[in-house]
């Protein structure tokens, strides 16, 4: 068994790892967020499933105010705290019903008899059970983004690029571009990217997709307007996928989304299921809903004496008001907007935060 | 931690990989730019946008991969033992191991570096930066570059970071003006001084440009005071006792390159990443400033130095706000304002570009502007202040006025309505005297309260005046001093265009006219000769190709514009007797005339003291055959009705045109004689 | 019970509990039905149920919550009808939970105000309609956190309750401006955001309110302002209006003016359909409309 500070050590240690970025990509964070609360629950010492909720909760509190800006964690640890909620009651003897306690609902707030259910019997081989659905979680995620090729979400991309259409995508993200490729493999279509300045990962993206064969043409942000009118598709990534069906994408999806609205043209958003979290935008100026960085990329920082006597930002996301997306296009199937409540409630409890 | 350890993994290229990051941190900044706060708080300690400043330079170290840091104290080594005790950085989850290192008898950063050597701790190549350094840097891939020089140059001991700002640059320390020639091919630093604002001319040596094909001198960095060190480098300060700063070795090494068999490289920071090093209060505030506008980042109060307490929340206009802070209604956050937390504001104050610390207590229609108010301190109501450093506990009672760059040391109590400008204010005079430093034993001190003494800041170093930024001697730059300077660069311009506003001038020709009062004002400080003058003149004529026409306009307008002719007339009167050749040159013609005419009239019109020796201005250039009556009488008679100007000054010069009508006439009557 | 005796208990605790809704006063006045009942089997317990709930619709108290509250009361009844021996057994059952049910609706409101809480920013300004108890404690929450905000409310004609509404937000020193009805197009544009009440949640997922809710809705959609609604989840009532005239006409009228000419009468809620709602803040998190008819299908079938 393992003292509380070793564990504190590891999540420090898995916290430093991603700042550093010795782990990215949100499929790489997803996966090790999972290892990282199972050595939790195999090395800390725990009697009843209160016990282990308050340690992962203690912890998932650590690693929010560490890392606000990673939904992935957040996600990986909320489907854990599910999980040993569940496999609780599935293993108590008694077994009230179901799913109690899991989802509130207005029948339940009705039919409970006694106060909420508070997890403190003990439960015989409640970590086996836990640990075995945890694996279970962990195919899933192998089998939504081990590999591009299996990729579920990737595995849709006939059923939603036709040939010779014209698709237009923003900055660089790999899931769209294994999506396109993917299609490219028995369709012929048209890509067109949006740089998305500053950074300029549009570019990157687009010499990948030239690479393999896909005609590839890069605009600058500013022309996304212009060429709107004759793109049949818009397909893009995001970062989130916030409680309304909203979306924190990268900067200059907002603008591509209303270009899109404007001349009718559908937007598809590929996201894993990982992506979702039960956070809603409750105001433009949110605190820890955007990421202000360097303003670098705006303006330079040798320029001089001019950098005193002005602002810059250069935040890295944007929010997509839900109604801007046509459908969700996730390792289970395609969701609408409105039906994003629903996964948040199959896939969390909601008050576990 | 023994030295043969470290001999072996040096003997084993595959384990060098693996080694231990070292860096060591010299707490120390071995001068007294900080006073008075610095008799109190070790400046590593100071803080920096409510972080100590030492906690930012661990936070880049360990962020860069770093995983051993030597903290090297050679005063308050207890301090920064306790600090670090109750830091995160000795909590059992760090991933970066401190330790501290005491020497107390070390009085230069060379002692220190004879000390380290003497300990022999270092293993493999190191960091050595000063406690004070603000980065975001990622050292592992410039520590690879380092490697690599020193595989190809086995004399190679130093790396020096360098970051691109421009000159201007706020965050660019007068004290730290360098110029550097280096080697393009081989990234190898030739030459490096430190250029101080009173010498203007910088000798390079000839081997600076012999045998290569390419050097650069470079002037637009800004040193961030990080150097890659080789282990070489702590033996080398053992070997030569006149190092006594890092200054001092690279100047050493560079010019006894052959002795020494060592050789010294640069690296420049690519422009998303930021290095500065606050050795000053001008630099605290620089720094300050680009933390504030998140230059600095992740190293910004939001998201990374959250460590201790609750996070901050970054809203609209660069406002960071703890969520404790308890504002009340009214109170307005204009921009760049970073609230720490249990912080009170009273109703209707006002403040804008600030950085107030924890607990701090605010008053109602308080102004607070450009200054840092540390942790404790308390503001009564109605009380003001600018452009300041106020360290933590002070309190300044009702009405109590800071501006212009005071800095308040701990604990002060300042009276009601004292209004103080420009000064060191101290809680008590013992720590001066302790310190026996002889530069404050001369200052005046002034007991202005119980808990409040003053002295006026002397300025130490005369360079500073010269500064073209208007810098308080403490380094703080103010604002609005600065602004108001700019503002009369205007007018100067201002005055110069006014008469071009309707038809603006083409910028050639601006230039051009620049270059020509370049030329003459240096001819008549240097007291050159005409014909160079007029030489140069023509030869900026064909740079910058401009008509014969503007060059008669030009120079004359030049002429009178001198920067010493620009009030008197005596003084125009001195110029324009030593620039009569040049006019002679160019005012040959009736056009020309003209031309001169419609000049003076644009120059002398704009300033309206000199109107009424206008007369005498143009009675000399008539008795000097540069200008004939006829021109002059031309040039009365076509009157631009619409302006004001030109019609007041035909009336200013009517005496002279009477003169010369009378004249005219009786040189009329004597030929008809 | 008797029937007047019924509507008096109603009455009574409206009038005397201000802070009390019409919704809570149903259940309340069911529950209190349902102790001194003396019916024999469920059938007749249910029928006498509904005839308290049809005396109730008949004052001149909003109606929409009473109906809810009812339709759920009578739910709960029919869900707990559990295998036990006799009848009496289950009426004490029933009690009990009933109690618990209560209680646990009781809370609700101060749950709303915590989620609503988070939505309501430091220097944000509020735009909200008539008079909500649960948007006024939601305030109040928000003006206990240290937060500084505006509110404006409309004067909200006929009854002038948002005048009410007005006197309890300056009690609370909240600073706030009473407005026009006629000029909520005026003050949109400086609002950050609007927050209304209920009296009754429709099946669509859209909400039935005091009138001028619409116009309010319509006017924040065109200015792309947030439109939140916070409101107890046992307002949710099973009725799914396709447009104005579509409603109950008992929802719209006061039970008095139900035989007069309607045609003359001023409707006094009106409906905001879902697309017009970004938001509902209810006991049971934070919905998006779409999820309210979920919530109902579980419920009731």
């Amino acid at each position: 068994m393992l003292e509380k500070k070793d564990c504190c050590e590891s999540v420090s240690k898995f916290i430093q790892d991603i700042k550093q970025k010795k782990i990215s990509g949100s499929y790489n964070i997803a996966i090790s967020t999972v290892e990282l609360l199972k050595k939790l629950i195999i090395q800390t010492e725990w009697k009843t499933a209160e016990e282990l909720l308050k340690i992962i909760q203690d912890e998932s509190k650590h690693l929010h105010q560490n890392l606000p800006l990673y939904p992935t964690v957040e996600s990986m640890v909320g489907r854990i705290l599910k999980i040993i909620r569940e496999e609780y009651i599935n293993g108590r003897e008694d077994r009230p019903d179901a799913d109690a306690g899991v989802i509130q609902s207005l029948q339940r707030l009705m039919l409970a008899e006694s106060p909420a259910e508070d997890y403190k019997s003990i439960v015989p081989e409640l970590q086996e059970a836990i640990l075995e659905h945890i694996t279970e979680l962990e195919t899933e995620l192998e089998n939504s983004m081990f590999d591009f090729s299996a990729d579920n979400i990737v595995q849709q991309a006939c059923e939603h690029i036709h040939s010779n259409e014209i698709i237009l995508t923003i900055g660089k993200s790999s899931l769209v571009e294994a999506f396109l490729k993917a299609a490219a493999a028995e369709r012929k279509f048209e890509v067109i990217v949006a740089e998305c300045a500053p950074f300029c990962l549009g570019h990157e993206m687009a010499v990948r997709l030239a690479r393999s064969k896909i005609e590839t043409t890069v605009i600058a942000d500013s022309s996304v307007f212009a060429l709107m009118s004759r793109v049949n598709k818009v397909i893009i990534g995001t970062h989130t996928i916030m409680a309304n069906g909203g979306l924190r994408a990268v900067c200059g999806s907002h603008s591509v989304a209303l270009a899109a609205k404007h001349f009718s043209v559908p937007v598809y958003v590929l996201a894993p299921m990982y992506k979702l979290i039960t956070t809603y935008l409750c105001s433009y100026d949110q605190d820890a809903f955007n990421c202000f960085v360097s303003p670098e990329g705006v303006l330079h920082y040798s320029d001089g004496a001019i950098l005193s006597k002005v602002h810059v930002y250069n935040p890295v996301f944007d929010y997509v008001p839900p109604e801007l997306v046509t459908l969700f296009i996730s390792n289970n199937g395609g969701h609408a907007p409105s039906y994003v409540y629903r996964l948040n409630s199959e896939l969390y409890r909601l008050d576990d935060k | 931690m023994s030295n043969t350890c470290g001999n072996k993994l040096k003997s084993s290229e595959t384990m060098k990989k693996e080694d231990v990051l070292q860096a060591v941190v010299i707490c120390d900044n071995f001068n007294s730019w900080f006073e008075p706060v610095s008799f109190y708080v070790p400046v590593p300690l100071i803080p920096l946008v409510n972080s100590p400043i030492l906690e930012y330079s661990l936070e880049f170290l360990s962020l860069s991969g770093v995983q051993e840091v030597i903290l090297f104290c050679c005063s308050h080594a207890d301090r920064f033992k306790k600090y670090i005790k109750n830091s995160k950085w000795s909590k059992r989850s760090a991933l970066m191991s401190v330790s501290v290192m005491v020497s107390e008898s070390c009085r230069t950063l060379g002692d220190a570096m004879r000390d380290l050597d003497a300990k022999a701790v270092i293993r493999s190549d190191f960091i050595l930066l000063t406690a004070d350094v603000i980065a975001n840097i990622q050292l592992l891939p410039i520590l690879e570059r380092h490697r690599k020089f020193a595989k190809q140059d086995k004399g190679a001991v130093m790396t020096i970071l360098y970051k691109e700002a421009g000159p201007g640059h706020n965050t660019r320390s007068p004290e730290d003006e360098t110029v550097l020639a280096v080697d393009s091919s081989t990234n190898r630093i030739l030459f490096h001084k430190k250029v101080g604002q009173t010498s203007k001319k910088i000798v390079f040596p000839l081997e600076t440009f012999m045998d290569r094909s390419k050097t650069e001198l470079l002037y637009n960095l800004q040193a961030t005071r990080i150097y890659l060190c080789s282990p070489a480098v702590p033996p080398l300060f053992s070997d030569n006792f006149d190092f006594q700063s890092l200054d001092d070795f690279v100047r050493g090494i560079l010019m006894n390159e052959e002795i020494l068999a060592s050789t010294i490289y640069w690296h420049c920071l690519d422009t998303a990443e930021y290095a500065a090093q606050i050795s000053t209060w001008h630099m605290y505030q620089a720094v300050s400033h680009d933390i504030i506008h998140r230059w600095v980042y992740p190293l910004v109060p939001d998201v990374t130095l959250t460590a201790s307490g609750e996070r901050y929340m970054y809203l609209r206009h660069n406002v960071y706000q703890q969520k404790s802070a308890k504002l009340a209604k009214g109170c307005v956050l204009e921009e760049d304002v970073v609230l720490a937390e249990d912080t009170v504001i009273g109703e209707n104050t006002y403040i804008t570009s600030s950085v107030i610390g924890r607990n701090c207590v605010i008053g109602k229609n308080v102004f607070v502007s450009n200054s840092y108010l540390w942790d404790n301190v308390v503001l009564e109501d109605n009380s003001r202040v600018e452009f300041s450093v106020v360290a933590s506990g002070t309190v300044l009672k009702n009405g109590c006025k800071l501006g212009q760059g005071c800095i308040v040391g701990p604990e002060t109590v300042l009276d009601a309505n004292k209004d103080i400008k420009n000064a060191y204010l101290v809680a008590s005079t013992s720590v001066l005297k302790d310190d026996g430093n002889e530069n404050i034993s001369d200052r005046k001190i002034v007991k202005i309260g119980e808990k409040a003494f003053m002295y006026t800041c002397i300025t130490e170093d005369s360079d500073s005046e010269e500064e073209t930024k208007i810098c308080h001697p403490s380094g703080l730059i103010l604002d609005s001093q600065g602004e108001s300077e700019e503002e009369s660069d205007d007018d100067l311009t201002g005055s110069n265009d006014m008469s071009y506003r309707a038809s603006p001038v083409p910028d050639d020709v601006n230039l051009f006219f620049n270059e020509v009062l370049d030329s003459l004002s240096r001819g008549i400080e240097d007291k050159l000769d005409c014909d160079h003058l007029i030489l140069e003149i023509n030869s900026s004529r064909y740079a910058y190709n401009v008509t014969v026409q503007e060059v008669n306009y030009n120079v004359v307008r030049a002429l009178l514009s001198l920067p010493s002719s620009s009030t008197s007339f005596a003084e125009i009167k001195k110029g324009l007797a030593y620039f009569m050749p040049i006019l002679k040159k160019y005012i040959r013609n009736d056009e020309a005339q003209k031309d001169c005419l419609q000049a003076i009239e644009d120059t002398i019109g704009g300033k309206s003291e000199l109107w009424d020796s206008l007369p005498k201005l143009l009675h000399i250039l008539y008795g000097n055959d540069i200008l004939e009556e006829d021109a002059i009488m031309e040039w009365y008679n076509t009157t631009d009705e619409t302006s004001p100007t030109a019609t007041a000054i035909r009336k200013e010069v009517q005496p002279l045109i009477k003169w010369l009508e009378e004249a005219d006439a009786e040189s009329d009557s004597s030929e008809s004689e | 019970m008797e029937k007047q005796d019924i509507v008096n208990y109603f009455s009574n605790i409206l009038e005397k509990e201000k802070d009390v809704s019409a919704g809570m006063a149903a259940i309340r006045t069911l529950l209190e039905v349902l102790k001194h009942d003396k019916s024999e089997t469920v059938q007749e317990l249910d029928s006498n149920l509904r005839a308290a709930g049809d005396a109730m619709r008949n004052t001149d108290y909003p109606t929409t919550a009473v109906v809810s509250g009812c339709e759920l009361f009578s739910r709960f009844v029919t869900l707990t009808n559990l295998d036990t021996a006799s009848f009496g057994e289950c009426k004490t059952i029933m009690l009990q939970r009933g109690e618990f049910f209560l209680k646990k609706l009781g809370l609700s409101r101060g749950k709303i105000a915590k989620l609503a809480n988070n939505f309501i920013v430091d220097g944000s300004r509020i735009l909200t309609h008539s008079k909500s108890r649960v948007v006024l404690q939601a305030m109040q929450e928000a003006a206990n956190a240290n937060k500084r905000f505006e509110v404006f409310v409309t004067t909200s004609s006929p009854d002038s309750s948002g005048v009410e509404m007005y006197h309890e937000l300056e009690k609370a020193s909240i600073p706030c401006t009473l407005i026009l009805d006629s000029a909520i197009g005026y003050v949109m544009e400086q609002v950050d955001m609007v927050m209304v009440g209920a009296e009754g949640v429709v099946e669509s997922g859209g909400i039935i309110n005091k009138v001028g809710s619409f116009t309010m809705a319509v006017c924040a959609k065109e200015m792309k302002k947030p439109f939140y609604v916070l409101t107890e989840s046992f307002k949710f009532v099973r009725t799914f209006p396709l447009n104005q005239r579509d409603i109950r006409n008992d929802f719209k009228y006061p039970a008095s003016k139900l035989l007069s000419d309607l045609s003359k009468e001023h409707p006094l809620v009106d409906y905001t359909p879902p697309a017009y709602i970004t938001l509902l803040f209810t006991d049971l998190g934070i919905l998006t409309p779409s999820a309210v008819s979920d919530e109902l299908i579980k419920l009731y079938l």
